[in-house]
């Protein structure tokens, strides 16, 4: 076959110009660290980016949430550790005074206590969390108790619909409590009322209704330990979960490098080899200009 | 002595036509670059004796030759087309996918951080700073999406107007090639050598329009071309052009392809620059715009249902979130965030009841980013908006691919033609060492000749 002028250096342009587009791209490839940088790289592995993507948002987002969670929990679980505190305060100045002995000021010094622990109590149940109250239901700016000047403790102003925060597809931990549930749970009164109830018990010297007070505060102490306990299996979750987050967090990045990111190694190779494939192409195009029948003519 | 004399006649025109062979040899050569130029043969024949003890009267030149292959013109007018469709195709989705973004930075990106907003209005559905975030991550997704398909419809204009510079480019041809259909006749077609010129450069000009625009051509008796396009409309017929005209569809605004008798060939352009750009602009960008408006109206109906339904700060509900939208056609470019909305953080519904602190409906529409709510509840919004930068991607490197394909083949197609066509200066410069002796020895005969003549004469005197 006749291999005309314009054959030659079609086809040499042509060489050129492809070692030139693969230089090119392994330089690209090397300097972004990227082996898919538009759709049409790989289409699949793009989509396979764009689900890691998303999953690693979701990570995040379920990560955030359980950090909230944990931050209010912990207030949550100072609080409960507090009521059980003065709840224990409270029955020993009542057992003190669940005696025939009693002096006026050792019965005195028991309405004091009581009453500071019943001021106490309110103030634990009326928690706030940036600006929210924890243990209202979802009645987050209603405070769940309120005390007139007398010390007199209102019902229950919230509800009993509690809140949860998602911190994964199909788990949600509590972000706020039912306060009557603690208060008072199934009881035919509740904590404060218990606490006005053995004020008067001590002051009349009743000793049956004193011991009655008694039973009543290891009520509401029960109530508060089980709501504890129930809040440290919360708090286990999402220790265990936030471990687990972390743990998908990597796979999901690995996964993502996998997709889309080039091989360091390979990437460097390919671009070693397509320098010599351009130098290569150059210097046959150089080569072919050089000989010619016309250079042998005397 | 006649014989002698025809002698000298023989040797000049076999000096003449030496001359001529010398004269081809430079037309290669000057011509060995110009584009479509065929090389040219000198035809050489003996010329015949006048009487039977002669050995011949010398040589006659028949003509020049122009050499090229008819079939391998037809085969590269049908293959180019394909070559220029992908190249267009390519070019266009191109643009496409570079609007279209990288993973995690684009559409996506917008929808989670969407979703994420009302995730973190659970932690406290009260918080100003939480409710003004939802409020700014809903105008960031209309945004998104609004400019996402503002991208994809001026990509469709873009290709539009190209379609316009294409078919003005097609006219301008069309009308070349029909002027050289004159000429050619005039200069007496392939027979003579200003003829074959003419050919050469007209057979360039339907090169270059059948990249453009896919046609039929068929060779005239006089050696000219005519040409016919979509179903047998004429655009050439000797040495009349029937430009082609482009008109605004009705609705869509978008350019339609007739015929001078009114033809539309719209459809029926599916290969050549042109086929490519129609079909970015018909089928390929339509495609992305109507899986774009999907996904955006779907997004506004899932979270308005929930949203409507739910309670705002205030205790009131029945408040879109977004503008509600009659349809997905459009959806894309027309998702805004309720002006009550946007204007009042308040009035963001994150309750199913009217206590301040319920936080449910905004878990609900946090939940919708990785339910399958699409598509007749078999697609989550990643998965449709994932779908599409697949579409994008394998449409691009698919026409990517062809595009090489059928470069390929061009190129193959050319390299036969030039190994007919083609001017090899190797191959010349022999020709001319081969005229050149010629010349050289019919120089040296007519001196031989003549001092013959001379010895002749000088007997007689």
């Amino acid at each position: 076959m006749r291999v005309a002028f314009n054959t030659i250096y079609r086809s040499t342009i042509d060489d050129v110009n492809r070692a030139a587009q693969e230089l090119t791209d392994r330089q690209q490839e090397v300097s972004s660290g990227l082996r898919v940088r538009v759709p049409s790289d790989d289409p699949t592995a793009t989509t396979v980016a764009i689900q890691e993507h998303d999953q690693l948002n979701a990570i995040g987002q379920y990560s955030s949430n359980a950090d909230a969670a944990v931050a209010r929990l912990h207030v949550v679980d100072s609080v409960m550790s507090d009521m059980v505190t003065q709840l224990t305060v409270a029955k020993t100045a009542a057992a003190g005074a669940l005696t025939s002995t009693a002096t006026a000021g050792q019965k005195e010094g028991a309405i004091a206590t009581l009453q500071s622990v019943r001021d106490a109590l309110v103030s634990d149940l009326n928690t706030s969390f940036h600006g929210s109250y924890i243990f209202s239901g979802s009645k987050v700016t209603t405070a769940p108790y309120t005390q007139s000047g007398g010390g007199v403790v209102s019902s229950y102003q919230g509800d009993t619909n509690t809140m949860s925060i998602a911190i994964d597809k199909q788990i949600s931990v509590n972000s706020t409590f039912d306060g009557s549930a603690i208060a008072q749970g199934s009881a035919a009164t509740d904590v404060f009322t218990d606490i006005s109830n053995l004020i008067t018990a001590i002051q009349g010297g009743n000793l049956s209704a004193i011991n009655s007070g008694i039973q009543n505060l290891n009520g509401a102490f029960d109530r508060v330990a089980s709501a504890q306990t129930a809040l440290g299996i919360d708090e286990q979750t999402l220790t265990g979960q936030q471990a687990r987050l972390t743990a998908s967090q990597q796979a999901s990045t690995t996964r993502l490098s996998k997709a889309q990111d080039a091989n360091m190694a390979e990437a460097i190779s390919g671009l070693a080899q397509a320098t010599t494939a351009q130098q290569a192409a150059l210097g046959a195009a150089a080569t072919l200009n050089k000989v010619s029948l016309f250079d042998y003519f005397k | 002595m006649s014989g002698l004399f025809g002698l000298l006649s023989a040797t000049a025109r076999a000096l003449e036509a030496q001359t001529y062979g010398l004269n081809t040899v430079s037309q290669n050569v000057a011509n060995v670059n110009t584009p479509g130029y065929s090389r040219r043969q000198v035809e050489l024949a003996a010329s015949a004796p006048t009487d039977a003890l002669s050995a011949g009267n010398g040589v006659d030149v028949l003509g020049v030759r122009s050499e090229h292959d008819t079939m391998l013109d037809q085969r590269l007018w049908q293959e180019q087309p394909l070559q220029q469709q992908q190249s267009a195709l390519a070019n266009s989705l191109g643009v496409v996918q570079v609007a279209i973004g990288t993973p995690g930075t684009s559409i996506d990106s917008s929808l989670q951080q969407f979703f994420d907003a009302f995730s973190t209005l659970t932690q406290d559905p009260v918080s100003s700073s939480n409710r003004q975030q939802v409020v700014r991550q809903g105008q960031a997704l209309a945004t998104a999406f609004n400019q996402m398909a503002d991208r994809l419809m001026s990509a469709q204009q873009n290709a539009d107007s190209l379609v316009k510079t294409d078919v003005d480019a097609v006219n301008a041809l069309a009308s070349q090639i029909a002027s050289l259909n004159d000429a050619i006749a005039q200069a007496g077609g392939g027979a003579t050598t200003s003829g074959q010129a003419l050919q050469d450069a007209q057979r360039q000009l339907v090169g270059q329009l059948t990249q453009l625009l896919p046609a039929t051509v068929t060779t005239r008796s006089d050696g000219g071309l005519d040409l016919s396009v979509g179903s047998g409309q004429v655009l050439i017929a000797g040495g009349n052009a029937y430009a082609l005209t482009t008109t605004p569809q009705a609705g869509s605004g978008l350019l339609a392809i007739k015929t001078s008798d009114g033809t539309d060939i719209t459809s029926a352009v599916t290969s050549g620059h042109l086929g490519g750009l129609l079909a970015a602009r018909d089928v390929n960008i339509p495609d992305y715009l109507s899986q774009l408006d999907d996904l955006a109206y779907a997004v506004v109906t899932q979270v308005n249902t929930k949203h409507v339904a739910g309670y705002d700060l205030n205790g009131n509900t029945g408040q879109n979130f977004f503008t509600a939208l009659g349809s997905a056609s459009g959806a894309a470019a027309a998702i805004a965030v309720d002006p009550a909305v946007a204007g009042d953080a308040t009035k963001v519904a994150a309750g199913t009841t009217a206590t301040p602190g319920d936080n449910e409906t905004a878990a609900d529409i946090a939940a919708l980013s990785t339910q399958k709510v699409m598509n007749s509840g078999t697609t989550t919004f990643n998965d449709a908006w994932s779908a599409l930068v697949y579409a994008v991607g394998q449409d691009t490197q698919t026409a990517q691919n062809q595009e090489q394909t059928h470069t390929s083949v061009v190129q193959q197609i050319q390299n036969l033609q030039d190994s007919i066509s083609g001017v090899s200066l190797d191959e010349e410069a022999m020709s001319m060492m081969k005229f050149q002796r010629a010349y050289q020895a019919s120089a040296q005969m007519f001196s031989v000749v003549n001092m013959t003549l001379d010895t002749l004469l000088q007997m007689v005197r």
